[in-house]
């Protein structure tokens, strides 16, 4: 399909940042526009509407969390955000709150380009993806309406809860899901101190569709957050 | 029963002689006595006559009779001076035991039973001899003579075994505070000892944040809450003696006692007394008891306080010490990657013709250099934070094998090129860890293993379940530890190879250690005997919460259902 050009607003008080940023995002033919403070991102994000947003947590007037509020009341374009190294908390309020993903400084341009494909692709597929029949990575390939699993062809026998686990995970492909995103969405609202049972899950998961369960090439653990379905 | 010497005698109504010469003989006694003899309802201190007991009375009488029964069989034989000498024994022998008042009825019973058995004519009150009226008079006036000096003897045993109590309740204090360490030790002392020296319930407050007073300790727990009323003039006595200072005396108010702790640098709280019989009054003697326990506790107070900003003192000197030895590590360790990157870069901006292979290998080195510095710089926060106690644990049950996979997908880049072997046992039960510092623990030993292996070596990770422990170890085929450095490549700043071309402060198994033994288990290193280095650490087991039972085979699905437990 002919894309429009793509649009990425960035907020980002740190020059050098906006200046990768810019140059990364430009070679792949997306334009971009930046806003050096959060107030200043809100106000673009409205003028332009922007495909993508890319928000850093430490700007200087707004806390992160508050601009991702702001903008999750009129929008629900995706939200990458940049953090630094171990402030998995705050990482996951942002998440919690209405981003999308997150990119852990420092990161280098591979990075940076994988997640914004991931979620702009989302995006394009629209709401066609939600009743998708069918789904495949790697040599593992799931039938939504029959509730068929296999991998290398050779079927995989899943739980219900497993089986539901998979197809959130799917539904959300190349995103992060938070624990507590994924507590709701299999086992319902008021599970969210029962975050062993998603880990023994995954386990289980990662067992029946991994080659190595301990070195996972697609359901991969984002420590501290939670999990992503990598494809 | 409320000792009051000066209330006339009964008896001295039939002798009036001699009530005035014992009303003499009781001033006489009150000038050996303390003020103490001032009345007091407080039975095991009271500083009055130690406690009287009715049954003296009878065993006066008693003794009057055995003396006499004795005495009757000698009358003829033994001269009357002798079988008086019987009569004052057994008046010595009833005061000592039972007290001054039935001391004194011995004496009058003893002159009677001496009139009418021993004195003819025998069995009646008259005398043949008027000299027996002196005899009677004078032994009447010996006996009380002598039963006043005995209770007096008496009392004085009895003040100084309390006096010998009081003191010997104040070194037990003071014993037990020289060893209190923190404020609730001391109030738990001190209010066990006060409330067994003072029959009270005492309470110790403490000043607390905005200049309340509060409670510590689990007396306080235990203990009921106490009175508003109560709690507002203790903060007003407080008050007045931080503000106005030195102030005389206790305050008293509805019997309850309220003294200011003070120690010689400052006012360190307030004791409130409540007596359990609130009509109770202390003695001046149990007044000087009370104040030195209050000073004994301040004293406590003040050295605990003075041994928490010794130790605050000490903590400092050790950050500013571990700050120093940052600075000068990172002033090597950081300016080689940077004098890399520096000189890389500047190569590549200089605008000379280079091969796009150079540029890349340029690109390339400027990246690595890079993500070396910032593991070094995650390190060198990361010790920091945790030396200044500023990490809590997220421990979460979770499995083991999660963050393995995250810690080699993290390390990819570094072990390319080399066998990764993992083993990991699929019966390994939850785990509870803070899943980003494990990850951090497994980074560094696996960046470790990657920069000892030789080139195209092998690293490995393995965990075992023994006893109640997970044993992980992580190894390489490198060249080994150097012997004798298994133990002190665990401290700060230690390299396995000191003049070691390779990058790295010498941070990351210590920082390993703490985060390993902040979960409760141990790490350790050791040679392989097949040549290489090997990092053990365990984790408790501790008791998993057991898994989901809701999750039942669905009998409508069509796939076959999973019996996979």
């Amino acid at each position: 399909m002919s894309a429009p050009r793509i649009h990425v607003l960035l907020i980002e008080d740190e020059k050098q940042i906006r200046r990768f940023l810019r140059m990364t995002l430009e070679a792949e033919g997306i334009s971009v526009a930046e806003a050096a403070s959060g107030q200043q991102g809100l106000v673009e994000a409205r003028l332009c509407r922007p495909d993508l947003v890319i928000l850093d947590l430490g700007l200087p007037d707004l806390d992160g969390v508050e601009v991702i509020r702001q903008l999750r009341t009129w929008t629900d374009l995706p939200i990458v955000i940049l953090s630094a190294r171990s402030e998995e908390a705050q990482k996951v309020r942002a998440l919690d709150t209405g981003a999308d993903d997150y990119l852990t400084k420092p990161f280098g341009n591979s990075e940076l380009m994988a997640r914004i494909r991931a979620h702009l692709r989302k995006r394009t597929i629209g709401a066609a993806d939600a009743s998708a029949p069918s789904f495949q990575f790697g040599a593992v390939s799931i039938d939504f309406p029959h509730r068929r699993v296999t991998r290398a062809g050779k079927p995989v026998h899943l739980t219900p809860i497993e089986f539901e686990l998979l197809a959130a995970m799917v539904r959300n492909a190349g995103k992060v899901l938070t624990h507590t995103y994924l507590l709701r969405e299999v086992w319902g609202a008021g599970h969210a101190e029962r975050s062993h049972y998603l880990r023994i899950y995954m386990g289980h998961l990662r067992q029946k569709l991994e080659d190595d369960p301990a070195r996972p090439a697609h359901i991969l653990t984002e420590t501290g957050v939670g999990y992503r379905l990598y494809i | 029963m409320t000792p009051s010497p000066d209330q006339p005698d009964d008896a001295s109504a039939a002798r009036p002689p001699a009530s005035w010469l014992k009303r003499r003989l009781t001033r006489f006694a009150a000038t050996g006595r303390t003020s103490a003899a001032r009345p007091t309802a407080h039975p095991p201190q009271s500083e009055g006559d130690a406690p009287e007991r009715p049954i003296g009375y009878a065993w006066s009488v008693c003794a009057c009779v055995l003396t006499t029964a004795l005495a009757l069989p000698l009358r003829g034989s033994l001269a009357e001076a002798n079988l008086v000498l019987l009569y004052l024994m057994a008046v010595v022998l009833v005061t000592v035991q039972f007290g001054r008042k039935p001391g004194i009825f011995t004496s009058i019973l003893a002159v009677l039973a001496f009139d009418v058995f021993l004195v003819p004519p025998y069995y009646s009150l008259t005398v043949a001899d008027s000299q027996y009226l002196l005899t009677f008079a004078i032994m009447l006036v010996v006996s009380l003579i002598i039963s006043h000096l005995t209770a007096n003897l008496r009392r004085q045993a009895f003040i100084a075994r309390n006096r010998e109590r009081r003191v010997s309740a104040l070194f037990d204090l003071s014993r037990d505070l020289s060893g209190a360490l923190s404020h609730e030790q001391i109030s738990d002392i001190g209010v066990r000892h006060l409330n067994a020296t003072f029959h009270a319930r005492a309470v110790i407050l403490f000043p607390g944040e905005n200049g309340n007073l509060a409670t510590a300790g689990a007396a306080a727990a235990t203990a009921a809450r106490l009175a508003d009323p109560v709690l507002m003039l203790a903060k007003l006595v407080h008050e007045r003696e931080v503000t106005s200072g030195y102030d005389e005396g206790a305050t008293i108010s509805a019997g309850i006692r309220y003294l200011p702790l003070r120690a010689p640098m400052r006012t360190r709280g307030v004791l409130v007394l409540i007596p359990s019989d609130p009509a109770q009054r202390l003695i001046p003697e149990q007044e000087r008891l009370l104040q030195t326990c209050a000073a004994q506790i301040a004293l406590a107070i003040e050295r605990v306080h003075y041994v928490d900003v010794a130790r605050e003192a000490m903590v400092a000197i050790e950050s500013e010490r571990l700050r120093n030895s940052l600075l000068s590590a990172m002033s090597h360790d950081i300016r080689t990657p940077l004098t890399a990157i520096a000189g890389l870069s500047s190569a590549l901006a200089s605008g000379r013709a280079l091969s796009p292979q150079t540029r890349q290998e340029l690109a390339e080195a400027i990246q690595d250099e890079a993500i070396r510095m910032s593991n070094l710089v995650t390190n060198l926060l990361d010790m920091a934070k945790l030396h200044a106690g500023a990490v809590k644990l997220n421990r979460q049950w979770q499995m083991l094998e999660e963050v393995v996979g995250s810690a080699l997908a993290q390390l990819a880049r570094t072990l390319a090129g080399l066998r990764v072997e993992v083993s990991l046992p699929s019966t390994l039960p939850l785990l509870d860890f803070d899943a980003v510092l494990l990850e951090r623990v497994l980074c560094n030993l696996l960046d470790n293993a990657a920069k000892y292996a030789a080139a195209g070596g092998t690293v490995g990770i393995a965990a075992r379940l023994i006893d109640n422990t997970v044993h992980v170890s992580v190894e390489d085929n490198g060249p080994g530890i150097a012997r004798g450095m298994e133990e002190s490549i665990f401290t700060k700043f230690t390299r396995g190879e000191p003049e070691s071309t390779r990058t790295g402060v010498g941070l990351g198994l210590a920082i390993c250690r703490t985060i390993i033994e902040a979960h409760g288990g141990t790490i350790g290193a050791q040679n392989r005997p097949e040549g290489g280095a090997r990092f053990t650490f365990t984790l408790p087991v501790g008791c998993p919460p057991a898994g989901d039972a809701g999750d039942a085979p669905d009998p409508t699905d069509t796939s076959r259902p999973d019996r996979q437990a």
